[in-house]
Order: C-alpha cells, then structure tokens, then sequence
C-alpha cells in the first residue's frame, strides 16, 4: 500500500514537473498601440500542439521540450504572430500585437479560448467596444445592460441593472473591479451602472462551473479589470450625452515605466434644470435649490519595476447626490414675520482602492498580492428651521435628523499562477476579509423654544457595528489530460466569523471537456458556492437604501449545488453554436416575511425574513457570428425559477413553492452588427421576455365580525405581467481629424414604443353619479420609458 | 414619530422622482379566465356565549357587487356529544361601532350594521373541539373547519391609574398629537400555560354621556376603542394585530395580539398608555369608565387575525411592503373557524360614582 502511494505520488510529480528536458518560454502580450496587456491571449506551439494562455496580467508560460518551436500567439481582433525559434534554454519573449484589419470588429467570445475548446463553460468575454456599440437608455454605454442581453442573465424591471443570473437574486452577483468586490453597482436607483465603460479593458461573466479562485456568491461572477493606459503617448477621448459628459486621459508618465489612466463621468441634468427648480422656488416666494446628480472616478497607476515585477494602484469612487435648500420668508404684517429652512441631503456610493504587487518568482511561478479597501455608504441628512418673529419676541423650532449605513471592507490576498508544463496550469491562494458591517444609525435632535428659552431632545439610536472575518483559501488545476479531454478541477475553502460564531464552508468545483471532433465539444461542470452576506431590498426597486447585512447566529449562510452540461460546435469558423443546460438548488435563501415593510429594513431585519431554498433550471441556446461586416448573437433561454418556504414558523404561501418574482420562461435577445467601413457602423437589439410574476389578491370577501373587506390572495406570485419586448437602434459616424477622431451617435430605445410593464397595481375610481358616487376598480399598468431618442458626441485623440 | 414619517416621504418623494422620469399609465386587459367564487365561512366563538356562522362568498377582486349572504346553507355544529343545526337569522351578526355612508348627495351616520348569521344555542367551554361543516346549493364542495376552545387566559391587572403628569400624546394614527395633563396606565401581567398560547388584548372607554332616571351618566353600552401604546422590547408590528408602528418602534394601535413565544411561554407584563377623547367636551377624566379584555385564541383564530389585520395595514402600504396572505383554515373555501375565551376587566366602580343603572355609571361634572 506504502508502495503504491508512493508510486502514485511520483508519477504526479514527474507529470506536474516533466522528466525530459524541458524548457520554459515566458513573457507578455501586449497591444502594440496601447501597450496594454491583453488578458487570455493565446501563445501555441504548432508542432507539440502545447499551448498557455496569458493571465490577468497578460503575462504567459510555456514548458516545451528542447528544440524547434513555432509558435502561434493570437488574440482575438489582432493580427495573429508566427514566430519560430529554437529552444535551447528558458527564454523571455515578450510580444507586442498590431490591431486586425481584416478580422473587423469581434462581437461576443463565449468562453475564453473558444466556446468548443475551453474547459471553462458558463462563462462570457465581452470586448468594451462591443458594449460601447450596444443601443442604450439615454446612449449611455452601460455595461450590465449589455450583460443582460445574454442567455441566462435577465434584467429585473425594466430600466434597472439588476441581474438576475440562472434564478440567483441582484445580492448573489459578485461584481470584482481589479479584483476588489463592488458593493453598490448601480446609480439613479439602477437606471445607469456604476461602470466607466471607457475605463475598462477586460469584462468576464462566470454564471456557473465556477473556478475554485472565485467564492462569496452563489451566482455570479463579474471580473472586471480596467485600463493600465497607454505606454507610448497621450490618449483620451471626451465625449457628450444627453445626461452626462465623460473625459478619459491615459498615456505615459516615465516612458516605459510608468503608465496613467484616469476616467471621470458626470450628470448634469441638475445643471439644465437649475433655472427651472429656482423659478419654482420664486412661484412661492421662496428661493429653492434642488438637484440630482452622480459622478465616477476611475484612476489608475501602473508601474513596471522590471519585466518581472509591477506595482498598481487603482481607485474607483462614485457617488450619487441629492440635494435641496429651501427658504421663505413672510410676513404677516408690519409687526410679525417668519422664516423657514430647509436642507436636505442624501449621498450614497462607492470608494475603492487597490494596491497590486505583481512578481514573477520563478518562470513557471507568478505571484500577486493585492490589500485593498472598500466602501460603500448611504447617508441621508434633514434640517429644518422654523423662526417666528412678533415684535421683539421669536419662537423657533429646530430638526435635525439624518440616518448613515454602510459596509467597509479592509482585503489582504494572495495569489499564485503556476504553469509547471503545458498539460497544467496550477493556480492556488487565499485572502482575509475584514467586514464591517453598520446597518443604520439613526440620530434626531429637536430643538424648540422662545425667548426665555428652550428644549432640546437628541437622541441616537442603532450605532453600533458588527465585525465579520471572512477567510478563504483555493487551488484549482486546468489539466489537460489528453489531446481532447481536459478538466478544471479545484476546492475553495471559506469561513466567516461574526458574532462569536464560525461558518466554514468546503466548495469543491469541476469541469470538463471533450472533443468529440475538431468542432465540436461537450462539456460538464459541478459548483458548490457559499455566500455569508445577504442584500436587503425592495426585490422590484433598487433604493439606495437597500443594505447589506452579514450572517448571523439566527440567519445561517446560503450555499447552492449547480450542475451544468452543454454541446459547444464552431460552424466552419463562420458562428459559434451553444446549448448549456443547468439545475441550481439553493438554500437558505431569505425573503421578507409577509407584510414586511421595506423601510428601515435593517432594524430588526432578522425578524422580517424567512429562510428556504430555491431552485432553477433551465436551457440556454446561443448562436453567434464573430468575424465580419455582419456580428452579433441571438439567444434563447428557457428557465423556470422556484422558491420555497416551508421551515416551520417560516412559512410563506403556506409552505408551498411558489415562482419567484423574475420567473420568466422565455427570454430571447437578438443583436446584430454591421461595420460596412471605419467610418460608419450601426447595431439594433431586440428582446422579448414573458413578464414577471407579481401577487395579486383576485378574491375579496367581507368579515362581518370586524366589517373589514379582506383581500385573499391564493398563493404568492400568483400572477404574470404583460410580456415584454423592444427594439432599439443605434448608429455612429466616425470621421478622422487633424488630432483624433470624432464621433457622432445616434440611438433609439424602444423604437417602436412599446408600454412595457413597470407595474401592474389596483386602481380604485370613484365616479359622480346623479345619486351619490360610484366605485370601481381597475387593473393599471405603469409604465417608464416610451420611445427615447438620444445623440452623443466623443472626440479620441 | 415625525423623522418617521419624514423619512417615509423621503422615500415616496424619491420614487416619485423616478417614475416622473417618463411615467405613464394603461390599464391592462385582465383576462383571468373562470376566476370562481369561494364560499366564505366565518366563526369566531367566545366562550359560554351564543356563537353565529357567517356564510357567503368571495368577489373577483376587480367586481364592485355587494357582497352577499348565503341564506340557505345548511350549517351543522358538532362538539362530540351532539350535532346542532345553525338557524338563519338575517341580523346575526352586528357590526358594532358606527360608520358613515354616502346617499343623496349628502353623508349619514348610522349606527350599526348587519350580516346575516346562522345561530346556535350551544354556548361552547373552554377544552371543547368543535367542527363546523356547510353544504351551500350550487357549490360542489362541502366546507369544514375544527376548532378547540383555549383556557381561559391566566391575568393578573396590577394596575389602573389616570395621570395627570404632563405627557406626550398620540392621536389614533399614532402620531404625536402634543402634550397634555392626563393619560391612562394599565399594567398586567400574562402568564402562559407552558404551551404556545395565543392572545388578544383590546382597551375600550365609554364615550359618552346618556341621561336616564332624570340622571346623566356615562354610557358603556357602545364602548369605543382606545388606542394605546406598548413600548415593549418583545412586542413588534408582525406579532400585533391592527398594530400601527409608533415612535421607537412600539405597538400603537387599538388591539394587540402576540403569542407567548415572545416570552419563552413563560409569563410577563405588559404596560399600555394612552389617552381619551370623549364626545362630551366637560368631563372629569378620573370619572370616566375602562374596560380591559384579555382573550385566549385559538392557534388558528390568532393567525387569521394577524394576517387579516396586517393585509389591511399592506393594502395602504403596499408598494414598500409584500402583500400578505390571511391564513384561514377552511377545507374547501375560505374564512376561519376559531375560539377564543375572554376575561374582562373594569374600573373600580366606587370610584366613579355611588349609583349604578344598567350599564353605566352615574357621575357627577366635573366643578368649573
């Protein structure tokens, strides 16, 4: 038995090290004329068939036997590069790859090689400039609006960027920004996302086979990673919208060394509507100041110490504001006066920042070690002055309020890529989160009083914070066992700490492929995620109240098992053709309880939800074109999403399953793309979707002991809303200039105007009637957005 | 109270905001197929009383008809020793407390209001299971429902003072209302049988005054509703029935029902405060008479009321809140079928007054 262990153990080792002599090839791909690194680049050897990919830092190893090599490095709408060299010792090779001209634009990459080859399944690579070309609200390129054309993810209600991946809820997204977690993703209540698309370099979205790297979420995962900025010279672009003008500024700040890229967006319809708020506030004597606005900062720095080593520092802040002040005054006659005050503020948004060391320690082994901070907060802040004036004598009244909530988290990790030969790439580290957590505090202080003197009341309540510790700990393999079978195997190890107790979490991950022939692939994977937070909300409004609230001794964590098969085929090189099926079981998931009341949902939020379990499955087919004048997708998902609650005490619809709200069995997005000539390119999307449930009481009945009419309502979500669907169009003309290039854009949402449903709700109407009046009710459907036409201008220099 | 009602504006003001962006309203074509009536069936006996049944049925909830009274039903009521048939009774059920209507271009006051009933001369105990079937021409199903009469509930009233301290009061929305001379204490403890128990606690004060015998005096036939508050840690809006959230997240409402899981079914006191408004603008506050009712509910009568009175509290909040479910325990239709035993407690009669006729007290007005 001792034997055989150990026989084991050494035919791993000489498989993870290789017993001929071997030699490592390393470097990085970059784009010629940015100079920024390209993530997931292909580097391979075309007579061993050995190949690697480039990591998060565009960085690559590849262990080859002694000799000739002819190499083939390629990305997708770049020129691919034959090199041929003879290895006859480790080698750094550092490529730098020129910009297509014959491929044209690259809509979607399922999957980060190609959708057939890779181990990976559910997951989407979306090139920025694609989400840029994609008809929006307002023309205002919005990346999560993008995501939700794709099959399995679906938006909530309309206009929102809530996602809503294969039956997960908007808190069990992971949104990661050079690695760090997002908190707070959307601004104006979720119309616009809190990403820049034009500080963006690279979007992944995981929506299940998660690798073992990724954990705290049970549905998806967003990896963001932004813009270095460019090694050669001053770039930017500066562009103006309806609602918002952006300005974007990368170059170099020490040729070769040190690279900058700074984005800034900002609203400024509380600009255009400021001479109408202050007429407003002249209509009742008064003067009046009022607006809404928000705004995002990305920066970062770049620097490179060697070609092994490079630090980054990158900082995201956005915030959303609200303010108004007010004042009147009067008099009432010559001897007696008043005035009133109002100011009221209400802030909330994210503040980010990282610090990256990338370190190359040995050439098959590359480290990164990143602390960063995060914030998010929502304060809200009222002040009202009321004076009295008679004579010489005043009476005042004096209130001050405001409510704060927030999270903060401090992150220390580590992390390791380790491409020991071309069949394995090893990744494996770990991290420590400190969470703090403050629900809300609520302060009030009033003051009223005359002349001879006054009260004051001040009272604080709720300031207390809870502290977490979230651990974790993986290691993942991308194996290639054979020519056409290949697995992504892994563990990811958690645990939380809060309140004196400890949640630890084992989540084994796997996925495999395999080649049935050169075009076509099936592919398998299993994932079992936990996740320690949960998300109050208004599941139909994003408020920016909606608070985040860690586990507790009573609210224990949600975990979810995902099993996924899919049938991948490349059409001759034309279209990528895709069928995934998955089945996700969740528990412990919570809801509110029923009549829980949404507003200062955190005072004593364990009391307002249940835990049960939910599942989901579905089929989601995809078919998409890359190369060409003509690229786009057309996607279909088929899903049935359940929840149900049946803990005894924690019963909801009686303990029965019911549908949960974003139930839709069909959603299908098509999005075509034409780019006849660099000057003009053109997109149109449409969707449809079933509607979403709601709940309805479709009985009535009167109790006579009390005289209250009672409204019965059957089961929860018992009713489905009007389908939805819309067309939008999108078109640019670009044209070269003397320092850059301009661009004038023009889109449509909801070309043919269609009244999708925002919400359906009970209308009562009363009508006069020769005896008296007369009731009666009626179905209402709210909806937001009609047709909007927008046009933006951008200049990139 | 008033940051409260200031931050649910903030709120309302913000959504207001949002869908001002580019709102418009359509009503929908709402086909919902056969949506069939339910047959209703309601019951809640008190204890060695005369309990009726209210039979009827349900309306699609977008249909404005009057809600009608099935009057040939056969309702049958068995204990285990017998079955009893319920008679009809046009007046068996009366609405008690005042309401007011709208007819002839001009509004009326009336002062109750009847459903009919079918009634029973069984007046039930506490311990009895009782089962309650009915069969309603042209509806296929046969309705039932059990129910078992709770104990009497365990309370001890250690207190019932009228303060004439300077307060804060609330009016019977629960807002602040201002300051005054007098409110109301009543203190008593509840004391579980060891099991889940389930109560209910209503506070009424008589109103008026009425003349008889050439005397006037307090009039406690039509008791009204006192809405009081109970800054209790254990009590909170989803374990009170008709609760209206108040300052600090205290119960203030007209009736409280909880279950004593709040209180590890053990045994505990509860303080109520409030303040009265009675018709008659002289009065002695001291004079005028309380009543306490402490009720035992069964499991299925708390929770029927809990959910009713919470969907009620949904429907002017419902945007902000899920919509709630009333739980009823009707096989085949719908309603509750639920006992409850009560106590009732009053004022000292010494103190307010030497003489009694019929339901009332005689007093004297208070000196100018």
């Amino acid at each position: 038995m001792k034997k055989t262990t150990i026989l084991i153990l050494l035919t791993v080792l000489c498989t993870l090290t290789g017993v001929a002599q071997n030699y490592t090839i390393r470097g990085t791909v970059r784009s010629a004329s940015s100079g920024e690194t390209l993530i997931s680049a292909t580097i391979y050897d075309m007579l061993s068939g050995k190949g690697a990919l480039t990591n998060a830092e565009g960085r690559y190893s590849l262990t080859l036997p002694k000799g000739k090599v002819v190499l083939r490095v390629s990305y997708v709408g770049y020129k691919t590069v034959f090199d041929t060299i003879e290895l006859d010792g480790n080698k750094e090779i550092n490529y730098k790859m020129a910009t297509s001209t014959e491929l044209k634009t690259v809509t979607v990459r399922a999957d980060r090689v190609s959708s057939h080859r890779s181990s990976q399944m559910s997951a989407i690579d979306i090139p920025v400039e694609q989400i840029k070309s994609v008809p929006v609200l307002f023309g205002e390129a919005d990346v999560l609006k993008a995501l939700q054309l794709l099959p399995g993810v679906q938006s909530g209600t309309e206009g929102m960027s809530g996602m809503y991946v294969r039956g997960g809820g908007p808190d069990q997204n992971l949104f990661l920004l050079d690695g760090v977690p997002l908190y707070n993703v959307n601004h104006l209540g979720g119309f616009f996302s809190a990403f820049n698309a034009d500080a963006i370099k690279n979007i992944t979205l995981y929506k299940g086979s998660f690798p073992a790297r990724f954990g705290g979420r049970l549905s998806s995962v967003l990896d963001i990673t932004s813009n270095d900025g460019n090694e050669n010279k001053l770039h930017g672009n500066v562009s103006v919208g309806l609602v918002a003008a952006k300005v974007n500024l990368e170059g170099p700040i020490w040729k070769d060394k040190t690279t900058f890229n700074v984005s800034f967006r900002r609203t400024y319809f509380d600009i255009l509507a400021q001479p109408a708020i202050m007429a407003i506030g002249a209509m009742e004597d008064g003067r009046l100041n009022a607006g809404y606005y928000f705004y995002d900062l990305n920066a970062k720095v770049t620097h490179r110490f060697s070609s092994r080593s490079r630090l980054i520092g990158s900082w995201y802040s956005g915030d959303d504001k609200i303010y108004a002040r007010m004042r009147y005054d009067y008099a009432y006659d010559g001897n007696s006066s008043g005035e009133e005050k109002m100011k009221m503020g209400y802030n909330w948004g994210n503040l980010v920042g990282s610090l990256r060391w990338n370190y190359e320690l040995t050439p098959k082994l590359f480290m990164n070690v990143t602390g960063a901070y995060t914030r998010y907060r929502n304060d809200i802040s009222i002040g009202l002055e009321e004076y009295d004036y008679h004579y010489s004598d005043v009476d005042y009244y004096k209130a001050e309020m405001y409510y704060k909530s927030g999270i903060r988290d401090i992150t220390g990790r580590v992390d390791f890529d380790y491409q020991p030969n071309p069949d394995h790439t090893v990744k494996f580290g770990g991290s420590l989160l400190h969470h703090i957590f403050q629900p809300d505090v609520t302060g009030n202080k009033l003051e009223e009083g005359d002349n001879s003197g006054g009260t004051v009341y001040d009272t604080v309540l709720g300031e207390s914070r809870v502290h977490a510790n979230e651990l974790s700990a993986y290691i993942e393999d991308d194996w290639s066992i054979t020519e056409s079978l290949k697995i992504n195997g892994g563990i990811n190890l958690t645990g939380f700490a809060v309140q004196g107790k400890f949640y630890p979490s084992l989540q084994p991950r796997l996925s495999g492929r395999l080649m049935i022939s050169d075009d076509l692939s099936v592919k398998a994977g299993y994932s079992y995620m936990t996740q320690y937070m949960h998300q109050l909300s208004n599941s139909s409004i994003s408020l920016p109240t909606d608070l985040w609230v860690p586990v507790t001794k009573r609210i224990a964590p949600m975990h979810a098992h995902q099993v996924a098969a899919g049938v991948f085929y490349n059409l001759k090189g034309l279209a990528d053709l895709s069928m995934e099926l998955y089945y996700k079981k969740m528990h412990n998931m919570i809801e509110y309880r029923d009549g829980a009341n949404f507003f200062a949902a955190s005072a004593g939020w364990e009391d307002k939800v249940f835990m049960g379990d939910g599942w989901s499955y579905g089929v989601e087919l995809l078919a998409q074109r890359t190369i060409g004048d003509f690229t786009g997708w057309v996607g279909y998902t088929w899903s049935k999403t359940m929840r149900q609650f049946d803990r005894e005490g924690q019963e909801i619809n009686n303990g029965e399953p019911f549908p949960a709200k974003y139930d839709r069995r069909h959603d299908i997005s098509i999005m075509l793309s034409y780019k006849p000539n660099k000057n003009f390119d053109c997109s149109a999307v449409w969707v449809f979707s079933s509607g979403n449930t709601g709940t309805l009481p479709m009985h009535e009945y009167v109790d006579p002991t009390t005289g209250q009419t009672v409204s019965y309502i059957e089961s929860r979500n018992n009713f489905r809303m009007p389908a939805y669907h819309r067309m939008d169009i999108g078109v640019n003309f670009h044209k070269e200039k003397k320092h850059g290039v301009r661009t004038w854009s023009l889109s449509v949402y909801n070309l043919y105007n269609r009244k999708n449903p925002f919400m359906v709700y009970e209308k009562n109407n009363m009508h006069s009637v020769i005896n008296g009046v007369h009731y009666s009710s009626s179905l209402v459907q709210l909806s937001l957005f009609p047709i909007i036409p927008s046009v933006s201008y951008s200049f990139k220099f | 109270m008033k940051t409260k009602t200031k931050m649910k504006r903030i709120h309302y003001i913000l959504l207001a905001a949002v869908v001002l962006l580019g709102a418009c309203e359509k009503p929908v074509d709402f086909d919902p197929g056969e949506v069939k009536p339910y047959v209703v069936m309601i019951s809640k006996p008190v204890s060695d009383s005369l309990m009726s049944v209210y039979v009827g049925y349900s309306r699609f909830f977008l249909d404005n008809r009057s809600f009608g009274t099935v009057s040939d039903a056969t309702v049958t009521l068995s204990d285990g020793t017998g079955s009893y048939t319920g008679v009809y009774d046009p007046r068996g059920f009366l609405l008690s407390g005042r309401h007011y209507y709208y007819t002839d271009g001009e509004y009326w006051m009336e002062d109750s209001v009847f459903y009919g009933g079918y009634t029973f001369t069984l007046r039930p105990q506490p311990g009895d299971t009782l089962r309650l079937t009915a069969t309603v021409p042209g509806y296929d199903k046969e309705i039932s429902a059990t129910t078992t009469m709770p104990q009497m509930p365990e309370v001890e009233v250690l207190d019932l003072v009228v303060d004439t301290s300077e307060g804060n009061y609330y009016d019977e929305y629960g807002g602040y209302y201002g300051k005054g001379n007098y409110y109301y204490k009543v203190r008593f403890k509840v004391k579980s049988s060891g099991n889940d128990d389930y109560y209910s606690v209503s506070i009424k004060h008589a109103s008026e005054y009425a003349s008889g015998s050439g005397l006037t005096y307090w009039d406690t036939v039509n008791m009204r509703n006192v809405y009081f508050s109970v800054n209790d840690p254990l009590v909170n809006s989803h374990d009170l029935v008709d609760a209206i959230d108040g300052y600090d997240g205290s119960f203030y409402g007209n009736e409280m029902a909880f279950s004593s899981e709040l209180f590890q079914n053990g045994e505990h006191e509860f303080t109520a405060i409030f303040s009265i408004w009675p018709d008659f603008d002289e009065f002695d506050y001291a004079q005028i008479p309380i009543r306490l009712e402490v009720r035992s509910l069964s499991k299925e009568l708390y929770r029927y009321e809990q959910t009713s009175a919470n969907a009620e509290y949904d429907s002017f909040d419902g945007l902000f809140s899920e919509p709630v479910q009333v739980i009823c325990n009707i096989d085949g239709g719908i309603g509750v079928f639920g006992g409850a035993t009560q106590k009732t407690y009053r004022t000292p009669q010494s103190r307010y007054g030497t003489f009694q006729h019929g339901d009332g007290y005689y007093f004297k007005k208070k000196r100018k």
